[in-house]
């Protein structure tokens, strides 16, 4: 009966063609932000007498695979908590691939929430010390995260979930320059009748990126992530989030 | 249809470009400064109470002999945890010997002619411990009695929270004893002559800092920082996640500690002093002020034993980790104040940082 359900839904999706259940849940894999955006580091740690208040822009391209390159812009609010772990949500737009569902596709909208926590920043693991960097910061966090995007696909809804680790290399007395990793696992969930099941994926994100740019606020990132799953190429981008010191 | 990775490229090139030019920020260009323009010099020295005990450290013998070329100007505070483990003990102690010879070594610091002031903190308060009052004041009659005939002594004095006031020239030096606002134990008792309610010390803080005087510099010094990227402020280390949330009394997120920073600030907020400078954390930081004060130093590098991790923070200027050193400030005859931050790795001086630090 589901599978009835979903050759009626996805028949329209290519002309004269069905989209295949792994094309749909790569689908869903790269419609939500943890797929369509660039990976970032843990925040820049900041004063523990303070909360603070960024915004961010981030744009993204998956390239690479089976699909047709997808473009994906979004913008972000995040809340550092003294200091440390941050709580973000974002708001974007992701090209739909033309290749696998049909000319003038469109676009669909993405949502997502994502919580950084900081778990140890410095110590012991200031690596970049052995270089006579006296001012580099070590920094381990975890990152947990959930999006959702409509219409992925016409009548396709994606839904994400995605756990990862975080670490990263900070040197540099005034504007920072930051090296990260971030590898992690990502669940895109079934969350509309007659979707695919749900699987599991990894993924590894990496990035580098200038801190305290300009004004000390300002903070650039450029991202390469790589889901391991078949045809999903890899994700390239760009973040910027300016934060507002009090 | 795939498209080239060329868009790809040529978007991160971009990013990269625009994001370096963003970053050439025209940096402060500091010349040389003649001796002969300066007004005082205040050298900013904590936690030196671990000195080796075959030789005095890097950090005390240079700032010695920088205080020694010009003695009448020139100022050294010590900004608390002057003796490790647990203060001065009463002279019948076994460990009496040993806490003597670490205070020794920083009163020897000091050359003929410069003024020295020694502040608390809470490992002279017998290690913040039940015995805390009668540590504190053994060090000070410790100190009166290694001093000899120089201007050496440990304020605000006999345990008392201060406010100590010391005007030289333009500066305004106020010394406080944070450690009286943590202390979980008696801080007061018959010989005490001073209050015992954090609410008059506040007050009497915020009429010193209000004084007004043309070209006034006033420099505020305890030895608790009211901001930091060290461990006290729940960084560096595995027990970061925990003091967090909490901690004790000696780390920045703690109920008494931030009751303590709130009242200090609320006295600040009448006159932001230019600096307020503090030790606790074995590194050294330059900050960026808060709305009650202009810049935060954290120079608690005074030992090289215990000369431990810094973490950069957004409103950080500069961080200097795992080495000794001690800051100094020049306050000029005309106009400006210049930070200098010297760092020692063993005896290997490393740059020092320089910065002008603005009059609001």
């Amino acid at each position: 009966m589901g599978l009835a359900l979903i050759g009626i839904s996805l028949l329209p999706l290519r002309a004269g063609a069905q989209v295949s259940e792994s094309e749909i849940q790569t689908l869903r894999l790269e419609g939500t932000p943890i797929g369509a955006l660039p990976p970032m580091p843990l925040a820049m740690p900041a004063s523990r007498n303070n909360n603070y208040w960024g915004a961010r822009l981030q744009s993204g391209r998956r390239q690479g695979g089976d699909g047709e390159a997808l473009d994906a812009i979004a913008v972000g609010i995040d809340f550092q908590y003294r200091g440390g772990s941050v709580f973000g949500l974002t708001a974007g737009y992701q090209k739909r691939d033309c290749d696998v569902l049909g000319p003038d596709c469109g676009g669909h909208a993405m949502y997502g929430a994502r919580s950084r926590l900081n778990l140890i920043t410095g110590g012991g693991l200031s690596i970049p010390l052995i270089f006579g960097e006296g001012g580099a910061t070590t920094t381990i966090g975890a990152d947990l995260g959930f999006g959702y995007a409509p219409n992925v696909a016409p009548g396709v809804t994606a839904c994400t979930a995605d756990m990862g680790i975080q670490f990263s290399l900070a040197g540099l007395q005034r504007t920072r320059f930051i090296t990260y990793v971030t590898p992690g696992v990502m669940w895109d969930t079934k969350c509309s009748s007659g979707d695919p099941a749900p699987v599991t994926s990894y993924f590894t994100g990496f990035g580098i990126g200038l801190q305290q740019v300009r004004s000390r606020s300002v903070d650039i990132y450029i991202g390469l992530q790589k889901i391991f799953r078949d045809d999903t190429g890899y994700r390239l981008g760009v973040s910027v989030i300016y934060l507002r010191l009090p | 249809m795939k498209r080239p990775v060329s868009r790809s490229l040529s978007a991160t090139v971009c990013a990269v470009a625009v994001a370096g030019l963003l970053s050439c920020v025209p940096q402060q260009v500091i010349g040389k400064v003649e001796p002969a323009d300066i007004e005082t010099s205040l050298f900013l020295i904590g936690d030196a109470g671990e000195p080796d005990p075959r030789e005095s450290g890097a950090a005390l013998d240079s700032m010695s002999a920088q205080a020694a070329t010009a003695p009448a100007r020139s100022i050294i505070v010590f900004l608390g945890d002057n003796v490790y483990p647990a203060g001065i003990p009463r002279d019948s102690s076994v460990e009496f010997a040993d806490a003597r010879r670490r205070l020794e070594v920083q009163v020897n610091a000091v050359p003929a002619g410069v003024r020295g002031i020694f502040l608390p903190g809470n490992h002279d308060w017998a290690r913040a411990g039940p015995s805390g009052l009668e540590a504190v004041r053994l060090q000070e009659r410790l100190i009166a009695t290694l001093r000899g005939t120089r201007d050496i002594r440990m304020v605000p004095g006999n345990g008392c929270p201060g406010p100590f006031n010391l005007d030289v020239g333009r500066l305004r030096l106020i010394g406080l004893d944070t450690q009286w606002w943590l202390h979980g134990y008696i801080v007061r008792d018959s010989a005490s002559r001073c209050s015992s309610d954090p609410g008059a010390v506040t007050a009497a803080l915020r009429a010193q800092i209000a004084q007004k005087q043309d070209g006034r510099i006033t420099v505020v010094a305890g030895h608790h920082p009211l901001m930091t990227g060290g461990q006290h402020g729940g960084y560096c280390g595995l027990t970061g996640p925990f003091r967090r949330f909490g901690g004790t009394n000696q780390d920045i997120m703690s109920s008494a500690n931030r009751r303590m920073r709130d009242s200090l600030e609320s006295a600040f907020m009448v006159q932001p002093p230019l600096v307020y400078a503090a030790g606790h954390e074995h590194n050294l930081q330059a900050l960026k002020g808060t709305p009650a004060t202009q810049y935060l130093l954290v120079s608690g590098a005074g030992s090289e034993a215990k000369a431990a991790c810094g973490v950069r923070l957004r409103e950080s200027y500069y961080v200097s980790q795992y080495r000794s050193g001690f800051m100094r400030l020049d306050i000029m005859k005309k106009k400006g104040v210049l930070l200098s931050v010297f760092q020692y790795a063993g005896n290997r001086r490393h740059p020092s940082y320089r910065r002008w630090l603005e009059l609001r």
